[in-house]
């Protein structure tokens, strides 16, 4: 059971230049993936002809062994989720609850069903306080949640997260976590665009570095970040803690602040 | 120094909401600083930007407690037209700031002019001015709605520096840029500091903002937790018992004098975290030596 | 066009470079509005006819003839179809000299006059009017209507809306596109069309107006409560005095044609 792209183009119609070219990737159910890199490098692309939005000019996408061609966008919807990085291009109902069962009922679940799955993401993704305000009434790092919601109510195997800590405080990353334990429990794929490498190093075990409209680098994230050349082709930093064991030259690969200090320490011992 | 910007116990809430956004603030900024005001979602940073332009109660109606006073004057004798000229304020969505009327960079900088009456020749001088500064003379020809996050912002910066404020209140201007139109924007910010300019920031990313600014504002469910210099205020430990987010570093700093081997000082940024490093290091190897 | 190029244009008054386009906004406004309410008014065939040959003539001349033409075309086939069909089925019968007989019914002369009448009423009033949207600046004609003495609150109202139209639309494909993403089908037949943007487009316009709150806090930013006149950047030659004479023409032309026709005749 995989997302698989083979060599996929792509690009705007009426725009000369491509957004992506002959991109390759597979993503396994139950994987925690981040695509990584700069802006234009194709990374929303890529994700959102995962999801189908946009159909590919050439190559194959397949979820869990299915070509996607042909196949309208609602269709993969079901497998495959999409949350936009901003929640106000998603958001159309004027009530949070009319939101998360809108396409439940177009689906015409089971009464039961729609009410246990409104429940369940209202619980996990924190916004049941919010379950009266009107959904552009809401601030708006709690109403990317309600997008989340909205996703996760749908019940695909993977779930693509576009910028998810963007404007998001402490309680903002907190419930983050909640959400995608629950989706890991749950036995479902995370592919997240990030430009937060301190939140992709923390969650994401494997990462794909995206420049030059293709894949320069996919593995994992210890590899990944300290690959310096391939770093600088792609114009990210890595993350605070790792670039300040990098220049210390610490022998020890750290990803994040509590692995950087156990470093520091042992090299006291 | 002299005082810019002053709160007197500033209590407000938005209508039709019972809890206050903010509650018995009292500070005082001083002329010529960078102020960052750092805190969770829905604490009040943007309610005190707000407030200091004026729009919290102004535009938002809601009820006022206390006083807030500008250059001496208290706000309920400044005039719309006057205080938008004195207190540039630039906002949070780069896209909404457009004016969507202007079909170029350079018509869009120079919107604000026109408003103000400049004549013809001195709004176009002024608008290369401040393009030049701002670093967007290479989009003048180009449509506003045409450009990136991180351009747009820029263009939304120079439409409201062309109007010569001496006071600049940002709020959250890089929530919505990728890391490359941050930069950015921190640039203009350190060139503003430059100029003399009384900066204020209300913002999410605390790594760049300790970088830049020389006090900061900390804001926790509507209450001011501290105020003061940078370093003195990152260092309290109120902030973390309060759910703010504080720098990497300085949170590196506090796990190593947690572990009973602390850095000596607070480091704001990584060159100055590299050399505490260093000498900790150093420090550490010496000890080892002498052994 | 360079930058130095492209900023020492705006020194110059803005320029188009085809007579009709670069015509004064507010004297063809003037030239429009009173050949337009003429063949309103007077609901004359030939009248019509006449404003309308008019109309493409001026528009041949222009960069938008296809366009004009384009757009024009649906609309004369439209209104043919609708107008004809519907003349001729109330006054089949009719008494009056007969023109010719449709399913063994006289149709009289008279009725296919009155048929042309409001064809050509329409296009003589359709066809001057888009000639003069598709050659103006709305801007150029909102900073004349500031020159003399509109507030600039109001032009700004007007632009503002105008740009509104243009986000709606990009807004509705947006959340058709996040629609998609839900699982909801946009594509396919006009049923399923129709069906997916229905709940979804009051929202958006909706959305839109709240949009507004953000814009007004952006323009005062840009102190644009200042008191007194607001200079502008753009500058539009004053009006010719051919171009006063060919608007005034209009409006005389108008009122004779209306007094000649509905008093007189």
């Amino acid at each position: 059971m995989a997302l698989e792209v083979n060599n996929i183009c792509f690009s705007y119609p009426g725009s000369p230049v491509t957004a992506v070219e002959r991109v390759s990737m597979k993503i396994e159910k139950g994987e925690r993936v981040a695509i990584i890199g700069q802006n234009g490098a194709g990374k929303s692309t890529t994700a959102k002809i995962l999801n189908n939005i946009y159909q590919p000019t050439g190559g194959t996408v397949l979820v869990d062994g299915v070509d996607t061609k042909g196949k309208t966008t609602a269709q993969i919807a079901s497998h495959v989720g999409y949350v936009f990085q901003n929640p106000n291009d998603q958001i159309f109902n004027d009530d949070v609850v009319k939101e998360i069962e809108y396409v439940l009922r177009y689906w015409k679940l089971p009464e039961e069903e729609i009410v246990r799955r409104r429940d369940e993401v209202l619980d996990i993704t924190g916004i049941r306080p919010f379950m009266s305000t009107h959904p552009f009434d809401i601030p708006l790092p709690i109403r990317k949640f309600l997008t989340i919601a909205v996703v996760l109510a749908t019940d695909p195997d993977y779930v693509i997260l576009d910028e998810p800590t963007a404007g998001q405080d402490n309680w903002g990353r907190k419930q983050l976590q909640t959400v995608m334990e629950y989706l890991q429990n749950k036995g479902k794929a995370i592919i997240t665009i990030s430009h937060d490498m301190e939140f992709v190093a923390e969650n994401f075990e494997r990462v794909i570095v995206m420049a030059h409209k293709n894949v320069i680098a996919d593995g994992d994230r210890r590899d990944i970040f300290y690959r310096q050349e391939i770093l600088s082709d792609a114009k990210v930093k890595p993350p605070v803690s790792t670039h300040i064991a990098q220049e210390l030259h610490l022998e020890r690969r750290v990803l994040n602040l509590e692995e950087l200090v156990a470093a520091l320490l042992q090299g006291d011992a | 120094m002299s005082v810019c910007i002053e709160f007197e116990n500033v209590s407000y809430a938005y209508p039709l909401t019972k809890k206050a956004a903010v509650k018995q603030v009292s500070f005082q900024l001083e002329t010529g600083k960078c102020y960052g005001i750092i805190g969770p979602n829905a604490s009040g940073k943007t309610t005190i930007c707000n407030l200091m332009r004026g729009l919290c109660p102004n535009f938002y109606n809601g009820t006022l407690k206390g006083k807030v006073i500008v250059c001496g004057k208290p706000m309920t004798e400044w005039d719309e037209a006057e205080i938008s000229v004195r207190i540039g304020y630039v906002f949070q969505d780069p896209f909404a700031q457009v004016s969507g009327i202007k079909e170029t960079v350079f018509e869009e900088i120079g919107m604000g002019l026109e408003n103000l009456g400049v004549e013809q020749e001195e709004m176009m001088r002024r608008i290369v001015e401040i393009a030049k500064e701002v670093q967007v003379d290479h989009l003048l020809q180009k449509h506003p709605l045409a450009l990136s996050g991180g351009q747009c912002q820029r263009v939304a910066f120079a439409s409201v520096l062309a109007l010569n404020s001496d006071i600049i209140v940002i709020d959250e201007p890089t929530s919505q840029l990728d890391p490359e139109g941050t930069e950015d924007v921190f640039e203009i910010i350190s060139r503003l500091k430059a100029k003399g300019k009384t900066v204020i920031i209300a913002e999410h990313k605390v790594d760049l903002l300790a970088e830049y600014c020389d006090e900061m504002l900390v804001m926790a469910d509507g209450r001011l937790l501290a105020k003061g210099e940078t370093r003195a205020v990152l260092a309290d430990p109120a902030l973390e018992e309060n759910g703010v987010q504080i720098p990497q570093v300085v949170q590196l700093a506090n796990a190593l004098a947690k572990a009973g081997k602390p850095l000596g000082a607070i480091p704001v940024n990584e060159k100055e975290t590299m050399e505490l490093l260093e000498q900790w290091r150093g420090g550490r190897d010496d000890g080892a030596g002498s052994k | 066009m360079t930058n130095q190029e492209f900023i020492e244009s705006f020194r110059k008054y803005q320029k188009k470079g085809n007579w009709w386009c670069d015509f004064h906004p507010l004297a063809k406004l003037v030239f429009c509005l009173s050949l337009g309410f003429m063949s309103m008014i007077v609901f004359k065939w030939q009248v019509g006819l006449g404003i309308f040959l008019l109309a493409s003539v001026i528009a041949v001349f222009t960069p938008v003839t296809k366009k004009y033409f384009t757009t024009l075309g649906i609309m004369f086939l439209l209104g043919c179809v609708l107008t004809v069909g519907v003349r001729i089925y109330v006054h089949l019968g009719d008494p009056g000299p007969v023109a010719f007989y449709l399913f063994g019914k006289p149709v009289p002369i008279a009725a296919i006059i009155s048929c042309l009448d409001l064809i050509f009423m329409i296009e003589g009033f359709l066809g001057i009017f888009m000639m003069f949207f598709l050659t103006t600046e709305m801007r150029d004609l909102c900073y004349c209507l500031e020159q003399i003495g509109l507030s600039s609150t109001a032009t700004f109202m007007v632009l503002s809306t105008f740009a509104c139209i243009g986000s709606i639309k990009e807004k509705l494909n947006t959340v058709r596109e996040s629609q998609r993403a839900r699982g909801i089908e946009t594509e396919g037949n006009l049923v399923v069309k129709v069906k997916s943007v229905l709940p979804v487009l009051f929202p958006v316009i909706i959305g839109s107006m709240t949009g507004i709150e953000d814009k007004t806090l952006a323009m005062s930013a840009r102190a644009f409560a200042t008191p007194g006149k607001h200079s502008a950047l753009r500058k539009i030659e004053p009006a010719r005095p051919l171009e006063k004479v060919i608007a005034g023409g209009a409006l005389v032309c108008c009122i004779a044609g209306i007094v000649l026709f509905k008093m007189w005749l």
